[in-house]
């Protein structure tokens, strides 16, 4: 049975904001993740080839974003379980870096109903400490209920 | 870098344990993806790939070529077609469309997909760059 406390598409408004997500990406997050994805470029993983780089150090895959802008939706009301997503969208300011604080904020900027699916856009944006931009996720969402 | 250029494509296989790996590594545990019993009685009939996994590919892909251009100033759209199985191989490619001078860069814009093993398209989308 549905927990009746889920954010369903009903309850969704254009303009509702997430509570903000504040986070780092530790080196074990960013391992686990590599594996996952399967990508080992030691700007990510190589301390010492990191720090030859223009980067002057470690720097984060760009697509840990994912982990930023899936939690930061997570903030507020549970979401129901089976939501799909359509599109996404990406854009990479700045690479984030292990262990420095993020803040992803997010908030809904649409909703429709189209061919009996419900949509709603979601749009975060990830800051650090500094308020410099790094990374700024649309991602378009079929919501199940 | 000019219009028509192929991207070197990024190949994976996906098999059911990555997709863990992936749920663990992203946080994201969607049942559709980790719970047969949940997926089946989906569209799906089926766990599927988290789809930001094949972003990922995609991502890697344009890193290998552009490096840090990529990593400070990329910009990705993607739909999602159709969804990736275990057991899919994944390609992520895609090519030069456009070219532009901007002052002293170049925005360099690329249609990019990810395709699996018998040729569908499960991914299709466009990214841009400014490259030094």
């Amino acid at each position: 049975m549905e927990d009746k406390r889920k954010l369903y598409f009903d309850d969704i408004r254009v303009g509702m904001e997430f509570p903000p997500l504040v986070t780092q990406l530790t080196p074990k997050d960013i391992l686990a993740y590599a594996e996952a994805v399967e990508d080992f470029n030691p700007l990510f993983l190589n301390e010492n080839f990191a720090k030859r780089s223009r980067f002057k150090g470690l720097i984060n895959h760009p697509t840990t974003a994912a982990i930023l802008s899936v939690n930061a939706h997570k903030t507020g009301i549970p979401l129901p379980s089976g939501i799909i997503h359509a599109k996404q969208r990406y854009k990479f300011f700045s690479p984030t870096r292990p262990y420095e604080e993020l803040i992803t904020r997010a908030k809904v900027i649409d909703k429709y109903e189209k061919r009996g699916r419900k949509y709603v856009v979601i749009q975060s944006l990830t800051v650090n400490r500094q308020n410099e931009r790094k990374i700024e996720s649309t991602a378009t969402l079929i919501w199940p209920h | 870098m000019k219009v028509g250029d192929l991207l070197t494509p990024v190949t994976k296989r996906v098999t059911q344990e990555k997709i863990e790996k992936y749920a663990q590594a992203s946080g994201d545990f969607n049942p559709l993806h980790l719970d047969e019993k949940f997926a089946q009685n989906t569209i799906f009939k089926g766990t599927i790939a988290h789809g930001l996994l094949s972003v990922a590919y995609i991502s890697e892909m344009m890193t290998n070529w552009l490096g840090d251009n990529w990593l400070e100033g990329g910009e990705l759209e993607v739909t999602f077609l159709l969804p990736v199985r275990p057991g899919d191989t994944v390609t992520a490619g895609g090519k030069v469309i456009n070219c532009i001078k901007e002052g002293p860069l170049k925005k360099v814009v690329c249609e990019v997909y990810c395709m699996n093993q018998k040729g569908e398209l499960v991914i299709k989308g466009t990214t841009s760059c400014l490259v030094k």
